[in-house]
């Protein structure tokens, strides 16, 4: 995936024009939106912050309640559902 | 009472099966077997309405086994199911389960105490009209509905049941009496009694316990005899009695009339070993209820009563302040897995019937040890529903749901720590709030009260409940909210714990229902009062505007299924970490609420769904999803959390983080203890 960097204010000024989309929208479509913008958050490393290794270097509080004041993005997502293939009949390797 | 045996002959003389042993003594056959004897006291036991229509009576089924077992024929007639039949199931129901105002009783009075009835103009409907809206019928206001029912329904009712029934081939009809019972079992034994005087009339069950029980027997002359407390040993042993012409007044733990008094002989202690009982015989009430079409025929998907335990082991030590349960029987005494086991077998072969729901007061938690693994390793089908405490754990509630338990009711009662050490619950806020996570990941419905007025509470007990319960969405909410109801025989109504009321006086309704020569200070179960030492009303409006949005967020919107009726289907349900039934995508979006979680090494997304307004997903790497995963499985304290990990952080900083996941509603606290809120998005592990 090509490296892409978005700051919080760009995550919700997007998620306020989905907003104003979401007349035109299904609620299927609502859904299926959210779910790749919340997806991608986990993927895209957020502008200004490193990336983690697999352990943690020195933290104090303010860092902590910093990460904590960036951990939130708005929207009714379904990362943790649609994110998953889907297997059997229909699904991932399916033959429908 | 003081003991004052009577002589038993009068009476005994009186009954045609006495008649006919005599007959059968003078004619030279005065050995005939004691089994002679005793079957020529045929027992009926009868339970009237209010009680519920869609299981049997493990009363009746219970002394109809034991009555058995003493030689004497019994048989049950759930009398309750002809009136449901009559006025119909839904709106029997609805009065069957109605608590509060004795409307059932108040149903029934005229034909109890006719002439001495204290409102046959139906006043209570106008005093209690706010509380009765519901029971309006179609086309039909509540009081158009009510009064039809108690003058034409009632009366016919039960000239239908004197007239279908073969009343004079009884020589004991013995009625069980539970919440609002008592007026259609006296008005039945009335009739019976003018009738068929021969027949012998004994009362028992809960509104039987105690001064109740004596006061009805002393003002209520169609009761011939109560059994007061425990009925295991008292049952037969007045049926022996009045085989063999003993004085059944010297029976222990019965009262017994005798020309015009009233005499108890003090109950035995009560019945120690459990096995030794015999397993309920439920037969006529199927039998009976598909005869009268309130069960479909083969429709055994009906929840049978069991009996595993009876008292209440925390109860012994520490009484919680309102509980008037276990008046003279708190002692706790269990089955043994082994018997509970074969029981289970035997009922579920007997009845066709997996669902079972104990009637127990608590569960054993030797249960956890030996019982609940047994029937995980049978792979048995049943379900469960069961009374627990509520510190029960993941590993405990996940065990509960592998061996079956579908529903529990804990004793929640309050979300504040401070509130539940009022009420000697033995548990915190936060314990409650980790049952009520597990149950709803573990798919167990949760049936809980919220409940105030406790002495000694302050305005912050209820500040802070009400600032928590928007973040408790996701959690199974209250079936209720309000004040305690005082019972008799709790401690707030024995006042054993210092005088905590004042202007105590029986439920408004009593007064509506027995004739004024009863004392309803010795006959009333539940108390109005003033309470002592709790905070003005208005500091409950919150919490209780709280408890509602709760459970509104719960209510099924249109087009979606119910609590219970959640669809399997829906996308990603197939997959791996399928969605279970409430999770994300199972039953469309926004119902009902969650907050999930799933997580890596040092990594933890949350979805926050409780509410439509402030959806969406906190992402928390390293140190932040450490602090919140070691959070998840079970409460815990910032210095046990920086303990396991290892942290460089001070305590201090720990508890800090800990309020900021708070003030984000994903992590509950309570004092020193924190728990996570957010449930494993993968089910079942």
């Amino acid at each position: 995936m090509t490296e892409f960097r978005f700051s919080r204010d760009e995550v919700e000024d997007l998620a306020g024009k989905l907003d104003v989309l979401k007349s035109q929208l299904s609620e299927q479509e609502q859904e299926l939106l959210l779910a790749i913008f919340s997806a991608a958050s986990g993927h895209v490393q957020q502008a200004g912050t490193e990336g983690s290794g697999d352990t943690a270097g020195p933290v104090d509080l303010a860092d902590l309640k910093n990460q904590i004041l960036q951990s939130f993005i708005p929207g009714n997502a379904q990362t943790f559902v649609m994110g998953l293939p889907r297997i059997g009949p229909g699904g991932e390797g399916g033959k429908e | 009472m003081t003991q004052r045996p009577l002589p038993w002959s009068a009476r005994r003389r009186d009954s045609p099966a006495q008649a006919r042993l005599d007959t059968e003594q003078a004619q030279g056959r005065p050995d005939k077997a004691r089994a002679g004897l005793d079957a020529a006291w045929p027992v009926v036991l009868v339970s009237m309405p209010f009680m519920d229509a869609s299981r049997p009576s493990i009363q009746l089924g219970l002394l109809k086994a034991l009555a058995a077992a003493h030689g004497f024929p019994a048989r049950t007639l759930h009398a309750n199911l002809d009136f449901a039949a009559r006025i119909g199931v839904d709106y029997y129901q609805l009065l069957s389960q109605h608590r509060g105002q004795l409307i059932g009783e108040w149903l029934f009075s005229l034909e109890a105490f006719p002439g001495d009835a204290p409102d046959p103009n139906a006043h209570m409907l106008d005093e209690f009209a706010r509380h009765l809206s519901y029971l309006a019928g179609p086309g039909e206001s509540p009081r158009e509905r009510m009064t039809r029912t108690r003058q034409d329904d009632v009366p016919r009712y039960l000239d239908a049941l004197m007239d279908s029934f073969p009343w004079a081939e009884v020589a004991v009809a013995g009625f069980t009496s539970t919440f609002q019972q008592n007026t259609a079992s006296i008005a039945l034994a009335r009739r019976l009694k003018q009738r068929y005087p021969h027949i012998v009339t004994l009362f028992g069950g809960a509104n039987f316990d105690g001064e109740m029980g004596l006061e009805l027997m002393r003002t209520v002359e169609c009761i011939d005899a109560a059994v007061i407390g425990e009925g295991d040993d008292a049952f037969p042993g007045f049926l022996s009695a009045l085989a063999t012409g003993a004085d059944p007044g010297l029976v222990p733990g019965v009262a017994w009339r005798a020309d015009g008094h009233v005499t108890m002989t003090p109950a035995s202690p009560p019945v120690k070993s459990l096995d030794d009982l015999p397993a309920p015989d439920y037969e006529e009430y199927f039998t009976r209820a598909e005869q009268l079409g309130v069960l479909r025929a083969g429709d055994r998907a009906v929840w049978l009563p069991i009996e595993t335990s009876r008292g209440c082991w925390w109860g012994a030590k520490h009484h919680c302040t309102f509980c008037g349960l276990n008046a003279t029987a708190m002692r706790f005494r269990s089955k043994s897995p082994e018997r509970v086991l074969s029981e289970l077998a035997k009922q579920a072969r007997t009845y066709r019937s997996r669902h079972f729901e104990a009637v127990d007061n608590i569960l054993d938690p030797a249960y956890l040890r030996q019982l609940f693994p047994a029937l995980v390793e049978s792979d048995a089908g049943y379900t469960f529903f069961y009374e627990v405490k509520a510190n029960l754990g993941r590993a405990q509630l996940r065990l509960l749901a592998q061996a079956g338990v579908t529903r529990i009711q804990p004793g929640l009662e309050s979300l504040s720590s401070h509130v539940l050490e009022l009420m000697r619950k033995g548990v915190r806020a936060v314990q409650n709030v980790n049952l009520l996570r597990w149950a709803r990941y573990y798919e167990i419905d949760v049936a809980w009260n919220l409940i105030w007025g406790i002495p000694g509470e302050t305005e912050r007990d209820y500040a802070e409940q009400a600032a928590a319960i928007p973040q408790l969405l996701h959690l199974p909410p209250p079936s209720s909210a309000g004040p305690i109801w005082l019972e008799r025989f709790s401690p707030l109504f024995s006042g054993q714990d210092g005088p905590a009321i004042r202007d105590r006086a029986p439920e408004r309704s009593y007064r509506y229902v027995y004739p004024e020569e009863v004392d309803l200070e010795r006959v009333a179960y539940f108390f109005d009062y003033q309470p002592e030492g709790t905070v003005p009303e208005s500091c409950y409006a919150q919490v209780r505007q709280a408890a509602a949005d709760w459970t509104g967020a719960w209510r099924p919107r249109e087009g979606r299924p119910g609590p219970g009726q959640e669809s399997h289907s829906g996308p990603g349900a197939s997959g791996p970490g399928a969605s279970g039934p409430g999770w994300p995508g199972a039953s469309g979006p926004g119902w009902p609420p969650l907050l999930t979680c799933w997580s890596a090494p040092h990594f933890v997304q949350i979805s926050d769904r409780r509410q439509p307004a402030g959806a969406g997903t906190y992402t928390f790497e390293d140190t932040l999803a450490d602090l919140y995963a070691a959070c998840i499985n079970r409460p815990t304290t910032a210095v046990a959390v920086r303990r396991q990990l290892g942290l460089d952080l001070p305590v201090e900083a720990v508890q800090e983080i800990f309020n900021e996941f708070s003030r984000r509603g994903l992590m509950f606290l309570d004092g020193q203890f924190a728990v996570a809120l957010a449930l494993p998005s993968v089910k079942g592990r």
